[in-house]
């Protein structure tokens, strides 16, 4: 019964100061100063890296994503006769859950995996040791620009997965089962709140990308650096990031519209 | 003599642990000045560990490491960054960054550290590609070099900012005869040339006390051995014997510390 009770508070503390370790290297990345300020450039690549090259993803995802939901919103509502309301029903769904959700989840598993898996590359093969005894800090020069990429680029992929979405959804709705065009968009634009549903869904986005960049910087900057470690440290990112994104969505969900 | 009383770098009594394993157990040993350091030693008695306890990397349990009168383990970490600038390190690995030319790799520390404009940053770039014969190879990705051309372009980069010491980890490594003639060259060429204070870290034994001034050895968590290669090549020490002679049998136990076989069967 000890001996049990030593494994838990073991474990506790090894995560506490797995979490305390991932506080101080976000906060030495982010808030920690550099006399070069900030390198744009490295942040340019980044947004390419991780936002760019994940563009087809989302926009294949979120046009199948919209084009389901416009099937299954249909087959629902067409009972109540009110398949009027279908642009209604894809725009929200969108807009306040799959989109954010959707958009975090692929990018976690796009995007978050290739940055653990970079990072972990760069010291398995001694280039942040490198890095560092030539005086440059590779806190400030290779996890800065990457965490702050993915907090850049993860709204903007949530925005057009969300636009993508609506364009399928209209696409099987409008085009393939029939409904009015007129009614699909005056009913999602009278029905969608800007502040209530878009900037609530973009703020998930935000608070998101921060989760799940951080997670994959994290993971990669800790990990044990042999080639074992790299693809544990690469699937523990995409584990916790998606966990993570299914938490927070709850809680966000119940503070934002639960009215708690 | 002189040389003991201006070390560049001093160990002073430091202990230091892995987790629950004792690597350290209270060592003092001195770099000279302008001279090659050869740190020897058997595997896993620690002499990586030494190098990156001297960069900053790595803090002592206790006792204290001065680089140049600096006392490395009580430094900020913006004072531990200035100083690591007048060091260079050449990794095992050579850890040259894979997504960079021959070219940029050895630019890469002039372009973050100094203000130099491009043509003197070509011209600074060519002359240290030039020190290790590489000049030629300056538009190449580092995927297209040799194990120890990569090595001899991270050399270049080490050397880029003229750094007061260098050291060198394991750098002889997996090299055929004419590689590893070239990088003993080098290292004493560059030694002399440039006035620097080298450590080098190797197995290899003969090559290294060739071109050492001074030795450390490293062995169950001591030093074992630190003076001149001709004093080791002398020493009756059991444990220096049977490092340069590369017995079995000795000081240094073939098995990993462990219970006898009779009480875990």
């Amino acid at each position: 019964m000890l001996g049990y009770l030593q494994r838990i508070g073991l474990a506790a503390l090894s995560q506490l100061s797995n979490l305390g370790r991932a506080g101080l290297i976000l906060a030495q990345a982010v808030f920690g100063r550099s006399r070069a300020g900030i390198h744009w450039h490295l942040l340019i690549d980044q947004v390419y890296a991780v936002g760019v090259l994940s563009l087809s993803i989302i926009i294949v995802s979120g046009l199948f994503i919209g084009m389901v939901l416009g099937l299954q919103g249909y087959t629902i509502l067409v009972n109540y006769g009110s398949e009027q309301a279908l642009g209604q029903m894809v725009a929200l769904s969108l807009t306040r859950e799959l989109g954010p959700v959707v958009t975090a989840l692929l990018f976690a598993g796009r995007a978050g995996s290739a940055l653990t898996a970079e990072i972990g590359l760069m010291k398995v093969t001694e280039q942040l040791a490198s890095l560092e005894m030539m005086g440059i800090d590779p806190l400030r020069r290779v996890v800065a620009p990457r965490f702050w990429a993915g907090v850049i680029s993860l709204p903007i992929l949530s925005l057009i997965f969300v636009s993508v979405g609506c364009l399928g959804g209209a696409l099987v709705g409008v085009s393939w089962l029939g409904i009015d065009s007129g009614s699909f968009w005056a009913n999602m634009q009278a029905s969608v709140s800007f502040y209530d549903d878009v900037v609530n869904g973009m703020i998930k986005s935000v608070i998101f990308a921060l989760v799940v960049t951080w997670i994959a910087v994290y993971q990669g900057f800790d990990l044990i650096p042999t080639s074992e470690g790299i693809a544990r440290a690469t699937t523990r990112t995409v584990v916790y990031a998606s966990l993570a994104i299914l938490g927070l969505d709850f809680f966000l969900t119940a503070v934002m519209f639960g009215g708690i | 003599m002189s040389e003991l009383l201006d070390p560049f770098i001093t160990v002073e009594n430091v202990v230091f642990r892995r987790e629950r394993r004792l690597i350290y157990d209270g060592i003092s040993a001195h770099v000279p000045r302008g001279k090659i350091t050869a740190i020897v030693g058997p595997s896993g008695a620690g002499k990586t560990t030494l190098l990156r306890l001297i960069g900053g990397q790595l803090i002592p349990g206790s006792g204290d490491i001065k680089v140049d009168g600096l006392v490395v383990n009580q430094l900020k970490r913006k004072q531990l960054f200035e100083l690591r600038k007048r060091m260079g390190v050449l990794f095992q690995s050579g850890a040259l960054f894979g997504e960079l030319s021959v070219f940029d790799n050895v630019a890469f520390p002039l372009r973050v550290h100094t203000e130099l404009d491009d043509d003197l940053i070509r011209l600074v770039v060519l002359m240290k590609l030039e020190a290790v014969g590489l000049r030629g190879a300056f538009d190449l990705m580092p995927y297209e070099l040799s194990g120890g051309m990569q090595r001899r372009v991270a050399l270049a980069r080490a050397i880029a900012l003229d750094p007061e010491m260098i050291m060198y980890d394991e750098p002889f490594v997996g090299q055929d005869p004419i590689g590893l003639g070239v990088l003993l060259a080098l290292v004493k060429r560059l030694n002399q040339a440039l006035d620097l204070t080298s450590i080098v870290v190797s197995h290899d034994l003969k090559e290294t006390l060739s071109i050492a001034d001074h030795v450390i050895m490293m062995a169950n968590r001591v030093v074992a051995f630190e003076g001149t290669p001709q004093a080791m090549r002398g020493s009756e020490d059991r444990l220096v014997q049977q490092f340069l002679n590369g017995s079995p049998d000795g000081p240094v136990s073939f098995h990993y510390s462990a219970p006898p076989l009779l009480e875990v069967v």
